[in-house]
């Protein structure tokens, strides 16, 4: 991915990206922004995955994790301090919450957003009402 | 013998408003995207700052001078005020009032603030800009632009500081809430936010540039809005928005 109008932005964001972008270097891939919502019985997680075709997505469950490798379709460049860094793909490795039925997760890619559900593994004794 | 001239009923030429564009992070990013791109496509210069010496983390080089997180950039009648970092609830009280001060000032006529508002399940093809003015002359402008008003809702946050604030000022402010991931940059809903400001201010904003960027703006966009969710979690504790996973 190349820019034309990225330097203006960049030249007022750049700085700002900084902590974000020392993640990237660190891991020497993009980390991507997540977010998790308990819906009633389910967990559902949310990653943003721009630029990035569903064929090239891998999820994997680990112990404790779900893990999301992606592959992007042209590579993102970061130039800080003069170095140009290139990336390839975005990885991000999620803690599977609380009571979770890890044999029933699944996902679903829209829109550039990967969204996995992972229902709640149900509880507790039921009391019949009388 | 050289005849006189005489003025005859010459009509006031109409003076274009000054119009001031407000560019905050908040949800889906959609006022900087927005903001940062009409600035950028209406090559819009650099006038000033607004400082808090106090609170700025932050400082911009670019070339040799040393510049503040929140600009200020002019373009004939059209001014922008364009931040890189949330505006929390510390400094949203004095930022907003260094704001009315520099719109009186330079004879600002309204203010628009592109911003962004959740949509559970948006869909692409019809994303929607709502209006809510904080005085009744720019109700005309939503008519214009075929923009509905926004009617019920709760607002919170630094938002609803600025919006009380402009309430109370002589200048009239617009701000355009536009469905969007909250949690995400949206560039997509971006887009629409631009188009909207475009018509109101009647200029021609070229986004095919903007649109083949929206991808490396997602990406770029990360950490301020990481940020920005953490400013609006901290206010918004009542709202409860999801953990965000580092």
């Amino acid at each position: 991915m190349t820019t034309n109008f990225i330097p203006s932005f960049k030249k007022q964001a750049g700085d700002v990206i900084e902590s974000h972008t020392k993640d990237d270097f660190i891991l020497k891939e993009l980390v991507p922004l997540s977010c998790l919502f308990e819906r009633n019985s389910k967990w559902m997680i949310e990653i943003d995955l721009p630029g990035v075709d569903k064929k090239d997505i891998k999820v994997t469950v680990t112990k404790g994790h779900v893990v999301v490798k992606a592959k992007l379709e042209e590579s993102y460049k970061v130039s800080s301090h003069g170095h140009v860094a290139t990336f390839e793909s975005l990885k991000k490795a999620v803690e599977i919450p609380p009571h979770a039925d890890i044999r029933k997760i699944s996902a679903k890619f829209r829109n550039g957003i990967l969204v996995i559900t992972i229902p709640k593994i149900e509880f507790g004794k039921r009391i019949p009402v009388r | 013998m050289i005849s006189k001239n005489n003025l005859k009923s010459l009509k006031k030429i109409p003076k274009e408003p000054s119009v001031l564009l407000l560019g905050i992070p908040g949800p889906g990013l959609i006022g900087t995207l927005s903001v940062s791109y009409l600035v950028h496509a209406l090559d819009m210069e650099i006038v000033g700052e607004i400082e808090n010496l106090d609170t700025t983390p932050v400082v911009f080089i670019d070339g040799g001078e040393i510049f503040g997180p929140i600009r200020i950039y002019r373009s004939g009648s059209l001014y922008a005020v364009l931040s890189d970092m949330p505006i929390d609830y510390e400094m949203v009280v004095s930022f907003v009032e260094s704001l009315i001060e520099f719109a009186q000032k330079n004879g600002i006529d309204m203010i628009i603030m592109p911003n962004g508002i959740q949509a559970t399940e948006k869909d692409p093809n019809n994303i929607k800009t709502f209006g809510l003015s904080t005085d009744e002359s720019l109700e005309s402008i939503m008519y214009e632009n075929e923009i509905p008003k926004f009617l019920t809702g709760m607002i919170a946050g630094p938002d609803a500081t600025i919006l009380s604030r402009m309430k109370n000022s002589s200048i009239p402010c617009l701000v355009l809430f536009t469905q969007c991931n909250f949690f995400f940059p949206d560039p997509e809903s971006a887009l629409n936010s631009i188009k909207t400001v475009s018509s109101i201010i009647k200029r021609d904003v070229d986004l095919t540039e903007f649109k083949k960027q929206m991808n490396y703006l997602r990406l770029q966009g990360r950490q301020l809005m990481e940020d920005t969710l953490n400013v609006l979690q901290q206010e918004k504790e009542a709202q409860k928005p999801p953990q965000i996973y580092k």
